[in-house]
């Protein structure tokens, strides 16, 4: 009910201190901060319960900040002190009960310097819960659907509250325990909990930290450093995903060019089969009219575990020779260990950059060979073929290479990102 | 005075565009609440004090749900003793529905026709559980209002100073029954809980 | 369209047209041994070809 009145304060029915009315009509209970006393507000602000007198618990938000979360403005109205024991440790955090006239009762958390946002949300279907008995007894890590996104499992956590002061939409009686389980989504985390009296939904969101601070009125200089909270927002590079695209489309599209330049190896201006080995040195011609892109020379000879190397020198358009390259042309096999190998192809290549164009001649010359393995017969004939207009695939494998790992190196950072947030979880395998 | 242009037999203020399903509505002239007779206006009462507070929704505004656009033209605020809530009447073409906003607490309900409703004729005490359309509900709330403030057009006939019996039912995947009883009848009311973050409003201008 | 990724586009153009261009005129590819003529060829190689392709047997 919003409130019809408003009421500016109250003094507690106990020790009659004055106390600030911020909550609105749905306020169930208010706890005096002087004396402890827990007042029924549905009933003339009974006293129904006393929890002492006791430290505040340490927070720089108090009671009457207030502070916009998610486009609507809260008053911080209550504060709840919880405490977890663990394995012989504890944990201590402190929790604030907010109040929005319009958005109604919501909670901000303050622990390890960041500051968290929590309301109840009524659409998680209940079927669906996920108890902390369903966790242990699962064999990985449980994971929920909800608003379209994917919730893992985080953490559980049981707590009690062991500090109450201000205004509560709910009765809170110290050392009422609550069981939340946890699951964390790519923005917000989704908390089961299953409380004293009945199971509720929670949704809890970072709130940017020194925006929150400025809004409550907190120095942001005064405050610790905070430490890494598990919804930390990725901070995507920008146009991620327009990088991501243009980068894949760009690698497939240069691997096909680089496959098609591998392919399409020029034209023969030059074409000598079968040459018998014993007829070497023998002088070709040719004629070159491409001097823009390279051209190759390629032996190719009929040897088997052996190797012939072959020489080329070319002249040029005056008959003054330009260049002169060898090759080895080799091919060897076997069986080894009842297994069949074979180790090269016979074929041999080198590329030069012609300088003029028109005629030019070849001498093909043997210039040294040899045997090695079984069976072997050397070089009886070869093949000549020389080439213009060749071009290569390498420069297109080096751009699909670059923008491959740019691509790849995308990905691992939101691959790290994930795994970074999900560090904190309390999963361990063998549960 | 036409039957197509009634005028206020109070203050002679003339309603242009009125809709066809309102039954009563205020005068903004001189805030007398109207009870719509077949081609007059009867005057029935004040229209009330709507005090002026930051609402989620108000008369005037458009809300999306789903695909469909609802007009808010009618708002009545219910007092239940340490506070109130409000009721607004939202219209999208023929269907119209009822938003009740109670501090951030927002449902969207439709009336139940009489042949269906849960057969308690008293509001069922709390905690009581029945079944409605094959599911379990389990009342979660039950009090007395009285309607303290009246704008805009309203389906059917609603006084400044009405007082009713109500109660919620909370049924599964977070449905809620409502019903409201008074002196010789009884509405049922069944519909969803919205996220008040979640609805989109475009604000009256 | 956001000039981001107008750029990023772009870029992704350039790469591919002077990857292209280096390939179709194989920019840097000569063969790294040649000589000038078959007698420096002679002079200054035993027939380097054998186990270029790095043999293992």
């Amino acid at each position: 009910m919003t409130a019809a009145v408003h009421l500016s304060s109250v003094n507690c029915t106990q020790c009659g201190a004055g106390l600030s009315v911020l909550g609105g009509g749905r306020v169930l209970s208010h706890v005096c901060g002087y004396c402890g006393a827990v007042l029924d507000t549905q009933n003339a602000y009974k006293v129904i319960d006393s929890i002492g007198k006791r430290d505040h618990p340490a927070s720089p938000v108090n009671i009457g900040m207030t502070l916009t979360a998610q486009g609507a403005e809260f008053t911080v109205i209550g504060t709840i002190g919880m405490l977890e024991t663990w394995g012989g440790r504890t944990w201590n955090w402190v929790e604030h009960q907010l109040f929005s006239p319009t958005h109604g009762y919501a909670w901000l958390s303050h622990e390890d310097g960041n500051f968290t946002f929590t309301r109840k949300i009524r659409d998680f279907p209940m079927r669906h819960w996920l108890s902390s008995r369903q966790v242990e007894a699962s064999e990985t890590p449980p994971h929920r659907s909800f608003r379209g996104e994917t919730y893992r499992y985080f953490e559980t956590t049981t707590a009690k509250i062991d500090f109450m002061e201000g205004e509560f939409n709910w009765r809170p009686r110290l050392d009422d325990a609550t069981t939340t389980v946890t699951l964390l989504g790519p923005n917000a985390m989704l908390g089961l909990v299953d409380g004293p009296t009945e199971r509720e939904v929670e949704l809890t969101t970072l709130l940017p930290r020194n925006a929150a601070m400025a809004d409550l009125g907190i120095p942001v200089g005064t405050a610790q450093p905070p430490r890494y909270h598990a919804l930390t927002p990725y901070r995507q590079l920008p146009e991620e995903g327009a990088m991501k695209r243009a980068f894949g489309v760009t690698t497939v599209l240069a691997l096909l060019l680089a496959l098609a330049f591998s392919i399409a190896s020029g034209s023969a201006v030059l074409q000598q089969t079968r040459i018998p080995v014993s007829a070497l040195p023998q002088t070709y011609s040719f004629t070159i009219t491409d001097t823009a892109r390279l051209a190759s020379v390629t032996f190719r000879s009929d040897v088997q575990n052996a190797w012939a190397v072959f020489s080329a020198e070319i002249t040029g358009p005056g008959g003054a020779p330009i260049l002169a390259g060898s090759r080895a042309t080799e091919r060897y096999s076997g069986v080894d260990q009842g297994e069949r190998w074979s180790e090269g192809n016979g074929y041999g290549d080198f590329r030069f950059r012609p300088t003029q164009t028109g005629p030019h001649t070849v001498t093909v010359a043997l210039e040294e060979t040899g045997t090695d393995g079984i069976r072997p017969q050397n070089a009886q004939a070869v093949d000549l073929t020389v080439r213009q207009g060749v071009g290569s695939g390498f420069w297109m494998l080096v751009c699909a290479g670059v923008f491959a790992l740019a691509w790849a190196a995308i990905h691992a950072r939101a691959a790290m990102h994930r795994k970074r947030r999900f560090a904190g979880s309390d999963w361990t395998d063998e549960d | 005075m036409t039957g197509s242009a009634p005028t206020c037999p109070n203050c002679g203020y003339g309603f242009e565009g009125l809709r066809k399903s309102t039954r009563m509505h205020d005068c903004p002239s001189c805030g007398t609440t109207l009870f719509r007779e077949t081609d007059a206006l009867a005057p029935i009462g004040d229209h009330g004090d709507m005090h002026d507070v930051a609402m989620l929704l108000g008369l005037g505004d458009t809300v999306a749900l789903g695909q469909r656009r609802y007009d808010i033209i009618g708002h009545a605020r219910f007092d239940y003793g340490r506070g109130w809530w409000d009721e607004m009447w939202a219209v999208s073409g023929d269907d119209g529905a009822w938003i009740s906003i109670d501090e951030g607490d927002v449902v969207i309900q439709r009336a139940i026709p009489d042949d269906l409703v849960p057969r308690w004729t008293e509001p069922p005490v709390l905690g009581a559980t029945f079944t409605f359309d094959g599911d379990d509900y389990r009342v979660t709330e039950q009090d007395a209002a009285t309607c303290i403030a009246i704008r805009g057009e309203f389906p059917e006939l609603m006084q400044v100073g009405d007082k009713h019996q109500f109660c919620n039912a909370t049924g599964p995947g977070g449905s809620l029954l409502s019903g409201e009883f008074w002196d010789g009848g009884r509405t049922w009311f069944v519909g969803d809980w919205l996220d008040p973050f979640e609805i989109k409003v475009e604000r009256a201008t | 369209m956001n000039p981001f990724r107008l750029v990023i586009i772009v870029g992704c153009g350039i790469a591919l047209l002077g990857a292209g261009y280096m390939s179709y005129y194989g920019v840097g590819l000569q063969s790294g041994d040649l000589a000038a003529n078959a007698a420096s060829l002679r002079a200054g190689s035993s027939g380097g070809g054998y186990n270029s392709l790095g043999r293992i047997k």
